[in-house]
Formats: C-alpha cells, sequence, structure tokens
C-alpha cells in the first residue's frame, strides 16, 4: 500500500483512533486517554486518602483529644489505608503503565483497549462504593488489613466490612485484568526488532511486576471470598469456635500483602531506571544486573509473608526462613541502588527538578530500608511489631519508595503529556516542603514507637510523655500539606501556562519521546523497526522519520486500528492486531458488574442474578465485531512485509490472556486447597462431630465430566482445523461441563448443613470451585457455538477454540486437585494431632 | 526503650547495635552518592564494578548474615530454649475489652493487674476469648499475640520489684486503646503471700 | 525447546525455591502439629532430619538446574536474546543457591517446634 502524505496520514490515523467528544468519552478505549484517567483519578483518591492523614494527625496531635471518638477514627485509620494502598498506589503505577508502554515499545495501543476501559470504570465504581461509606459513616473499620475475627460477623454486625470485602475485590479483579493486559502487551505488542534483551528497563520491571500481581491477587480475592461468605452465610472460615482458624485469614491476606508493596515498589524502581540515565547522561549500568535483582526481588517477596506474623505464635524455625529471607531481599535492592549511583558516577549529572526527588527518594527509601531489616529481625519485631515504628518504617519505604518517584516522573512526563516545557518555579519549594514536611512527621514516630507507642489509638495518656513528639510528627505533616498542595499547584500552572515545545526537552533516549507531544491518540504515524537497546535511541531523529510514515503500517485501511504483533523471542512481525474501535460496552459492562456487586452488598441475592446474567450478556456482546467472517491472505505491513490478521494466528493475544488468566486461577485453586490443609492441621476444634461427606460416584461424576469436556474440546478444536463443523465436539464438551456443574451442585445440596464446621465449609468451598470452572467452561462452549453460527470459525480462524481448549484443559486438572482435595478432606486426619 | 528485664533488655542491645549500623550504612552510602554525583572519579577507573558487586552485594551480603544469625541466637534465647527449668506459669485472657489472670499455682485470679514476682522468669499462656489481642509489656520484652482458639507461649522477666505497664497491641475495635493493664513485680519473698492473698479474695 | 521457554527459564531457579520453601513450610507446620520433633533419630529430631533433607534436596536441585542451563547457553545460544535470557536464567538459578542455604539455614541451629 501507498503511504499518503504525513498530514494526510495523520488525518487518516485521527480520524479512526480519536475518542469522540462529550458523551463519547464514555466510549474512550484510547491508551493514552484511559492512562491518563487513571492518574488523575488515582491523584484524586490520594487527595482523599491524604485528607483522612490529617484527621489522623488532628487526632494524634495530643493526649486524650476529643477531636473524633474512636469509632470514627477508625474509619478514618481504616480508610487512610486502604486508599492509599488499593485505590491511590496501584492504579497510579496502571496509569502509567497503560500510558507509557505502547509509546515504550513502540506499538499504538495496549493489547486490550476495551478490557482496559472496562478495568477504569470497574476502579471507578469500586472506588466510588467506599467513598460513598466514608461519607455515609459506614465505612470499613477494621483496619486495612481486615483481620478476623474482628472482622467476622459477631464483632462487626454491620455492613462495613462488606463493603470492604466486596468493593475492594471489585477493584482487585480489575487491577487482575489490568495486570495481564500488561503482559500480554509487553511481551507481544513490541515494534519489530524489539527482542526483549532491547526492551526498556522499565518494561522489564512492569512485566514482573505484573506477573506478580498475578501471582498475588488470588489468594486475597480468595480470601475475600470467603470471608464474605462466613459474613453472610456463616459459613465458619475464619471461626475458632467451628473448626476455623483467626490465622487463615491472616496468611491469604499477606501472601497477598506482602508482594504488593513490592508491586507498588517496582514500577517506581523502574521510572528511577528510565530517569536517572537521562539525567546522568549516561545509559544505565548494569542492565542485566538489574533484571536480575528484579527477579529475585519478585521471587523472595513472595516468601516474606509471616514477617507480619511473627508474634501471633508460630514457630520460631519458621520464623526464622521468613526473617532470612526479608533480610535476603535487602540485597537485590541494593543492588539496584547501586546500579543507578553507579550510572550517576559514569555521567555528567544534572540537577533538574525530577532529579531533585530522586534524591529524595534515595535518602527516604534507603533509611526504610534499613529500618526494614531491623524489623525483620524476630526479637526486634517482638517489640517493634504493631507500634508507630512500624508505621515509620512503611511511609518511609512508602513514600520514599513510590510517591517521591512519582512525583519525579510527574514532573519528567508531564513534557510528554502536555506537550509544554516548564518553567519550574514552584517546584523546588514544594519538593523541599515535602521532604521536609515528610522527615520530621515520621522521623519522630521511630522514637515514639520506640517509646512504646502501639498503632491505631485514638488517644494515649499524657503519663507516657509522647505528646511532643505526636505534636512535631502533626505540625511535620501540616508542612508536608502545604508541599503537596504547592505541587498541585505547580502542575496546574505548568499545564495551563508552560510554552510548546516540540519534543524531549530531557534529551531523552527511549521511544516515547519520538510520539508527538502532546501524543496524538495513535502514537505512532508508523511503527519502527528496532536495532539497538530502546534506550540507545534518537528520539529526535525517529520521530520525524515515523511521522513521514516511513515505518511499519505507515498507512490505514479498513477504517481499522492496527497495530503489530511479534513472535515473543524473535520480535519478527507475525500478525496484524486489529484492535476494537470505541465502545461504550465497557462503560455499560462496569455498570452491570457494579450493580451485581451493590446487589451482594445489600443481601439481595435472588436480585442480584440479573446484573450478573447482563454482565455475562454483555461479555458476549464485547465478542460481537471480534475475528473475520472469511479467510484472507496476508495483509501488507509495509517494508515489503506482511502478516495475517491477528484471528487466523495460531496463538494471538488473547491465547495468551487466557493462558495467564488459567495461572493466576491456579494459584487462587493451589491457596483454597492449602487453604483447607492448613485448618485439617492447624485449627482449633478438629476434629468435627460429624464429618459433611459427598458420594464417591458424585465426586468421580464431577471429574469425569471435566475430563470429557477437555478431549471433546480437543476433538473440537481437530473437526474445525480439518474443515468440519465442530458441532459434535462442542455439544459433547458442554455436556460435560453439564455433568460436573450438576454432580457438584447435587453434592453440595446433599451436604446439609454447612455452618456446623468449617470441614463442611472447606467442602463446599471445593465443590463450588469446581463447578464455578465448569460453569465458565460452558460459557465458552456456548461462545463456540455462537462464533461457528456467525461464520466466524475456519481452519485458519480457529483462536476461539484454541482459548477454550485451553480453559477446558485446565478446568480437568483444576476439578481433579478439588475433588482430591475434598476426598481427603472427609477422613480424619486431625486426631493425631499433639497439640 | 527503658528495659527492666532482661529480654527487654538484650533487644534493647541489639537495636543499638542495628541504629548504630544502620546510621553508618546510611551515611556511607549518602556519601558514595554524593562522590558519585560531584567527582566520580574518586571511585577508580570502574566504578560500577565497585559500586554493584562490593556495595551492593558482598557488603550487605556479609552483614546481613551477622545481623541474621545473632538474631537467630538472641531469638532461641528468649524463648527459652536453652532448657532451664520450667518456670512459674501464669495464664493471661484477653476479651473485648479487658484482660484476666489466672495463676494456676493456687487458682487466684486478678483482673487488669498481673501480679509477677521479680527477678523469675515467668512463662505465660496466653489466649483470648473472641478477637486477636496483643499481649504486651513493652519494659520487659516482646509481645504476643492473644489468638482465640489457640494458646501462646512467651517467658518474660521483671528485674526489679515495681510497676510496669502492659497494653493491648493488636487492634480489637473501640476498646483497643483503652485496653492496658498494670503490672505489680513484687519481691520474691513476698510473692507467695500476695497469690495467697489473691486467692482469698482480699486484696494483694 | 519451544518457542517461549527461554523466557521461562527465567523463572527456573527461584521457582524451585519457592516450590521449597512452601514444602518446608507446610511440612514444618505438620510435623510440628503430628509431634514429629519428638521422635529422635539419633541426636536430632525426626522433624529436622526431614527438613534438612528437603532444604538439601532443594539446593541440589537448583543446581542441578543452573548446570543444565548453563551447558544450553554454552552449546545452543542462536542469537542475541535467546542468549540473553538464558545467561540471566543461569545466573538466577546461580544466585537461588546461597539464597536457598540461608534461607533455611535456620534448620541447624533454631528450635523446631516451639
Amino acid at each position: 500500500m501507498s503511504t499518503p502524505s504525513p498530514i494526510r496520514l495523520h488525518k487518516e490515523l485521527s480520524r479512526i483512533w480519536d475518542t469522540a467528544p462529550g458523551l463519547g468519552r464514555l466510549s474512550a478505549v484510547n491508551h493514552t486517554v484511559l492512562g491518563k484517567r487513571f492518574i488523575i483519578t488515582a491523584f484524586v483518591f490520594f487527595t482523599i486518602g491524604g485528607l483522612l492523614a490529617m484527621l489522623i494527625r488532628a487526632q494524634l496531635a495530643t493526649s486524650k483529644n476529643a477531636f473524633v471518638g474512636p469509632d470514627i477514627y477508625n474509619q478514618i485509620f481504616t480508610m487512610h489505608g486502604t486508599i492509599m494502598m488499593f485505590l491511590f498506589a496501584i492504579p497510579m503505577f496502571e496509569g502509567f503503565a497503560i500510558y507509557l508502554l505502547p509509546k515504550m515499545l513502540g506499538a499504538r495501543d495496549m493489547a486490550f483497549p476495551r478490557m482496559a476501559a472496562y478495568c477504569y470504570w470497574c476502579y471507578l465504581f469500586g472506588g466510588s462504593i467506599l467513598i460513598a461509606a466514608l461519607l455515609l459513616g459506614v465505612a470499613p473499620d477494621g483496619g486495612w488489613f481486615m483481620y478476623t475475627p474482628l472482622n467476622s460477623k459477631p464483632y462487626s454486625p454491620s455492613i462495613n466490612a462488606d463493603i470492604w470485602l466486596l468493593g475492594i475485590t471489585f477493584v482487585e479483579i480489575s487491577a487482575l485484568s489490568a495486570a495481564i493486559e500488561i503482559i500480554v502487551s509487553i511481551l507481544k505488542l513490541r515494534a519489530p526488532g524489539m527482542t526483549l534483551n532491547r526492551m526498556p528497563i522499565m518494561a522489564w520491571y512492569l512485566l514482573i511486576t505484573a506477573f506478580m500481581m498475578l501471582f498475588g491477587f488470588p489468594p486475597l480475592i480468595l480470601a475475600s471470598a470467603l470471608l464474605e461468605l462466613e459474613r453472610a452465610f456463616g459459613l465458619p472460615f475464619f471461626d475458632p469456635t467451628r473448626g476455623g482458624d483467626a490465622l487463615l485469614w491472616q496468611h491469604l491476606f499477606w501472601l497477598f500483602g506482602h508482594p504488593e508493596v513490592y508491586i507498588i515498589f517496582l514500577p517506581a524502581a523502574g521510572a528511577i531506571s528510565m530517569m536517572v540515565p537521562t539525567f546522568a547522561r549516561h545509559e544505565l549500568i548494569g542492565y542485566r544486573t538489574v533484571i536480575l535483582a528484579i527477579i529475585a526481588v519478585a521471587f523472595l517477596s513472595f516468601g516474606l509473608w509471616v514477617h507480619h506474623m511473627f508474634t501471633v505464635g508460630i514457630p520460631h524455625l519458621a520464623l526464622t526462613f521468613f526473617s532470612a529471607a526479608s533480610g535476603l531481599v535487602a540485597i537485590p535492592t541494593a543492588v539496584q541502588i547501586f546500579a543507578w549511583i553507579a550510572t550517576i558516577a559514569n555521567g555528567r549529572p544534572k540537577l533538574d527538578v525530577p532529579m531533585l526527588y530522586l534524591f529524595g527518594f534515595f535518602v527516604i527509601f534507603i533509611i526504610g530500608g534499613l529500618t526494614g531489616v531491623m524489623v525483620a529481625m524476630v526479637p526486634f519485631n517482638l517489640q517493634a511489631h504493631d507500634t508507630h515504628f512500624v508505621v515509620a518504617h512503611l511511609h518511609y519505604v512508602l513514600v520514599g519508595g513510590f510517591v517521591f518517584p512519582m512525583l519525579a516522573a510527574a514532573y519528567y512526563w508531564l513534557p510528554h503529556f502536555t506537550g509544554k516545557s516548564s518553567e519550574h518555579v514552584l517546584s523546588r519549594p514544594a519538593f523541599w516542603l515535602i521532604f521536609v514536611g515528610f522527615n520530621l512527621t515520621f522521623f519522630l514516630m521511630h522514637l515514639t514507637g520506640l517509646l512504646g507507642m502501639p498503632r491505631r489509638v485514638s488517644t494515649y495518656p499524657l503519663e507516657a510523655k509522647w505528646d511532643w513528639l505526636n505534636l512535631l510528627s502533626s505540625f511535620g505533616s501540616f508542612i508536608m500539606t502545604i508541599g503537596f498542595a504547592l505541587f498541585v499547584i505547580d502542575v496546574f500552572l505548568q499545564m495551563r501556562f508552560g510554552t510548546r515545545f516540540r519534543r524531549d526537552p530531557w534529551t531523552a533516549k527511549t521511544l516515547e519521546w519520538a510520539t508527538p507531544t502532546p501524543a496524538t491518540s495513535y502514537a505512532f504515524a508508523s511503527l519502527p523497526e528496532i536495532s539497538d537497546r530502546a534506550d540507545r535511541l534518537e528520539p529526535a531523529a525517529l520521530g520525524p522519520k515515523l511521522a513521514r510514515g516511513e515505518g511499519y503500517l505507515g498507512f490505514t485501511r479498513n477504517n481499522w486500528m492496527e497495530t503489530l504483533g511479534l513472535d515473543m523471542m524473535t520480535a519478527r512481525p507475525t500478525e496484524v492486531i486489529v484492535l476494537p474501535r470505541p465502545s461504550f460496552l465497557p462503560f455499560w459492562t462496569g455498570l452491570a458488574t457494579g450493580a451485581f456487586v451493590l446487589c451482594l452488598l445489600f443481601k439481595l441475592y435472588w436480585l442480584s442474578l440479573v446484573p450478573f446474567a447482563i454482565t455475562i450478556g454483555l461479555w458476549f456482546v464485547w465478542t460481537l465485531t471480534t475475528g473475520g467472517r472469511t479467510d484472507m491472505a496476508p495483509l501488507d505491513i509495509g517494508h515489503g512485509q506482511s502478516a495475517p490478521p491477528h484471528w487466523q494466528v495460531e496463538r494471538p493475544p488473547s491465547w495468551w490472556a487466557m493462558l495467564f488468566a488459567i495461572s493466576g486461577d491456579a494459584v487462587m485453586v493451589t491457596s483454597l486447597i492449602f487453604g483447607s490443609l492448613f485448618l485439617i492441621v492447624v485449627a482449633p476444634q478438629w476434629p468435627p462431630q460429624a464429618f459433611a461427606t459427598v458420594s464417591p460416584w458424585l465426586l468421580a461424576a464431577i471429574v469425569w465430566g471435566a475430563i470429557v469436556a477437555a478431549l471433546a474440546g480437543r476433538f473440537a478444536l481437530k473437526q474445525l482445523l480439518s474443515g468440519t463443523a465442530p458441532l459434535a465436539g462442542l455439544s459433547v464438551a458442554g455436556v460435560g461441563h453439564l455433568v460436573t456443574l450438576t454432580a457438584a451442585t447435587i453434592a453440595i445440596s446433599n451436604m446439609g448443613t454447612l455452618t456446623a464446621h468449617s470441614q463442611a465449609a472447606m467442602l463446599f468451598a471445593l465443590l463450588a470451585m469446581a463447578a464455578l470452572h465448569a460453569f465458565i467452561g460452558l460459557l465458552l462452549i456456548a461462545y463456540g457455538f455462537l462464533r461457528h453460527f456467525s461464520g466466524k470459525l475456519s481452519a485458519l480462524r480457529s483462536m476461539d477454540l484454541r482459548i477454550g481448549k485451553l480453559w477446558h484443559d485446565a478446568t480437568a486438572v483444576m476439578v481433579l486437585a478439588c475433588v482430591v482435595a475434598a476426598l481427603v478432606l472427609q477422613f480424619d486426619l486431625s486426631s493425631a494431632r499433639l497439640r | 526503650m527503658d528495659p527492666a528485664g532482661p529480654s527487654a533488655a538484650s533487644v534493647a542491645t541489639l537495636w543499638w547495635i542495628m541504629f548504630t549500623g544502620g546510621t553508618l550504612i546510611f551515611a556511607a552510602t549518602s556519601v558514595v552518592l554524593a562522590v558519585a554525583w560531584a567527582k566520580p572519579r574518586l571511585l577508580g577507573a570502574n566504578p560500577q564494578r565497585l559500586l554493584i558487586l562490593w556495595g551492593g552485594l558482598v557488603l550487605p551480603s556479609i552483614i546481613l548474615a551477622a545481623l541474621v544469625f545473632s538474631a537467630f541466637a538472641l531469638g532461641e534465647r528468649l524463648i527459652g530454649a536453652s532448657g532451664s527449668p520450667a518456670p512459674l506459669r501464669i495464664e493471661a485472657v484477653a476479651e473485648r475489652w479487658m484482660w484476666s489472670f489466672r495463676y494456676p499455682t493456687n487458682g487466684a485470679v486478678s483482673e487488669q493487674v498481673l501480679h509477677i514476682p521479680a527477678g523469675e522468669p515467668v512463662e505465660f499462656a496466653v489466649t483470648s476469648e473472641d478477637v486477636i489481642h496483643g499481649f504486651w509489656l513493652p519494659r520487659l520484652g516482646g509481645k504476643i499475640d492473644a489468638v482465640p482458639g489457640h494458646t501462646n507461649m512467651i517467658r518474660l522477666q521483671a528485674d526489679r520489684p515495681g510497676r510496669y505497664g502492659g497494653v493491648c497491641a493488636e487492634f480489637c475495635g473501640e476498646g483497643h486503646e483503652i485496653m492496658r493493664f498494670e503490672v505489680v513485680a513484687h519481691p520474691l519473698q513476698e510473692y507467695e503471700a500476695v497469690l495467697d492473698r489473691l486467692a482469698a479474695g482480699e486484696a494483694p | 525447546m519451544t518457542r517461549s521457554s527461554p523466557l521461562l527459564t527465567l523463572a527456573a531457579g527461584f521457582t524451585i525455591w519457592a516450590i521449597g520453601f512452601a514444602v518446608i513450610y507446610a511440612v514444618q507446620g505438620a510435623g510440628c502439629a503430628y509431634g514429629w520433633d519428638r521422635i529422635a533419630l539419633g541426636p536430632i529430631s525426626l522433624l529436622r532430619w526431614i527438613l534438612g533433607m528437603l532444604a538439601t534436596g532443594t539446593a541440589v536441585c537448583i543446581y542441578l538446574t543452573k548446570r543444565k542451563l548453563s551447558n544450553i547457553l554454552a552449546a545452543n545460544a542462536r542469537n542475541e536474546a535467546d542468549h540473553f535470557l538464558l545467561s540471566i536464567a543461569t545466573c538466577a538459578a546461580l544466585i537461588a543457591i546461597p539464597t536457598t542455604l540461608f534461607t533455611f539455614a535456620g534448620i541447624l541451629i533454631t528450635t523446631v517446634c516451639g
């Protein structure tokens, strides 16, 4: 295809890629728009969380303060933590990732634009439920980590805890989906020639972080579901009087909670790894070493969770595993820090505003890391746990390790967002106010904690002599707030009054600076061929070339939104990815999902089936515009090459998404199985008076149905590939899943009462998990039929059945695992326990 | 920060060592950063090797190993692993929002005030009737959670007679901050009499 | 080797560490609950033996993996990207070994069930 003139190319691409104004903005799926939305929304939540923090400091400024009573105070500190961790930190980095990744990687958008939009709406609606609760005075008040039995029904009877469980799960499922999208986008949607060893280091950070999210969030989602089941239906997972255990929650929560803080830190570290080379005017030293370090951090972070539980009564030997690992994680972190220092040493550094914030990061984060190693030592932890020392430590690492780099990143990429260069008049005073205010507030807290002040108290006695420390801390927090306010004003002024600048005011060497600034909706008019590491590029020269259409895909076709998909390892283009146009569907689906959550919240369970069905129906509607009705010849992509559209490839992006979703699912199933084993071995009140049982015939039927479905699914694919309609295969697979679903349902209803003991509750949970897998399998079978009858399937266009096959295979394995665990649960293994 | 028992004292020592070490490391790292920024040639011809390998890997590993192993040893000592004879046992039961103490030696019970002998180790069996609480005598040693359904053990000792404070260290709802209790350490000779008086229902 | 497995190999060494970690922690919990620390095999308890074996086994598995990766790297690295990934994978497996030894060092010296 011939390349039109640059102006014409820009006009055509804009016509296809731009989001409609006005109400049309609700239909946006563009990564630039969505990225900015995530960032701004996250910042709004940060402000709310910050205001809550000010209320905390106002209350704690003096002893015996009567500013707010304990009931309100408990809501305030719970919401402060919850908002900061779930509604600010994760979405903020998601926003950066969504905005920057395609531009850094040389793609026009993320892999699943509508999914990104859906994730945003779920985030907004879930967050709004929590804020509404705050305004109505029914916010969660059991601490941001929601320990049981405090948050079980008897001790938290009202709706507050349910709001946390349902609202946060809503947001977390959307975050998990975003993680899958990030992984697929990094692995498949890069510019041709950008092999993995040429990716900008930030992409490595985000890839590994997204994998951490994939493995770290399912335990929390599972735990929240179990706790909500306990609260709503009395299933005693965490109730020590009925065979549950309070500690099961803690294990599941911290299995998520510890990786969570590294999930928060690593993207910030990625941003630092992008900014330091620019300001040092030297490329990053130790590219490979840094990747090695991030891998180590990622894995180690999953082995630390019990360090939040050193005081619950676990044997010393077990504690040493976690203590050793907690100390070890400091080493790869130190390696990264020294890599940055080495980069500075080898370069000719320049002190600009972002670099100033990075200095702030170095100081604060290193202090936080050192106190972290201190609290990793068990004997010291036994004193410092649950005191303000920990509060000081966590703020030093989170604010130092996330907020300061994000502030630096804000200044660094602001010219890219706005296309204007900055006059940094207010920026330096803002920095100093924040830096000094922060240290004044939190440094003293180390001392306060060492003097014995516990966490989460709204008043403290005069005799403890903590008054002056708290007063100074509160004073510091006011200074910090003024600093943040100045930052906001500064950013606003720069957006309105900055001078227009062509591109790349920092003379950085990465690809995102080759797009026009502010970025066009299509990011790149044509896609580059990368032949060197992506932080050694010349955006000033590359940008105009790409705008002229000299790269790949420098034309428009069929009004399609196109980008290239690659082979993961060789980075050769293998498919043209046709992305879905802007659509209101994500918005409606988000609303429907929100309605479902609200029904559950208000215990309208029968009614909730309506929005549930609508949500599923809408997901089917999403698929109507995808794929093709005829087999196509490979499409021209420029430079004399061609590639098929993505639905004609063996492993398109959605196939990978299903693979990763299954991995996350596997973690959830494994957590459930480990949870039941945990209860058998550790929970009090075992064995139960009467064991709940399931007929072995039913269990066999459950497994058998899943295996039949898997085999039939494979057969259906074989039919399709050989040119026959896959009707027989799909039908038999559907029957298989139906058998599993029915057998599980019968088994559950035969169990009688589920609330007497956790053994019955766990049995139910395992059967329900099997049933859920079969149910989703049925949905995929229905999808297969839908695709066939709408003419979207052929031997060449088989991606839908391949995706189904992944699920059916995985279901067979998971169902088998659940059934084995269910069998084990019916035997009395706990009588042999000594303690 | 003001230890009054051997457990707290050894942790305090550990703290001061870590504090000194931490301050030195912070100072050293800041100096290195400053040097790297302003006068990198001071770091030699191959600064990255020096920094990443030695500063990032070797030095932290050595410090960490030393710290972790001493922490292990201290931890072992604190749980009384050396097999010293079974000390006096007291049961601490937490509930929302107060503490009760039971003395198995003679079945005495006290509420909100804990009576222990000075100069002798005491083994506490801690549990809860409802939600998770935390049993903490800050000046005497570390804390242990009171978990419903489990009984956790901790050994503490007060060096000298006197009054000490105890708090609930795990958030347990609205009454969390008022859930304090008093600890009275009696001279060893008087302790048995104190327990007898408690059992008889008189003031100790 | 399938096309995508060089990427998976990055995780190989530490995945073994993670599985070993989960198994050792679980066995320790179960062992304490079922009293295996009270059964003596010579000077140390059965549970300590089992945990020690598991930890050593984990380290050995990682070492074997590392060796295999080194061999593949030496023989097979066709292109820049493969070589890059395999070299990181080999290093990752290498550092997973001292990580294992350090993480589980407590088995040698601390109280197993107290």
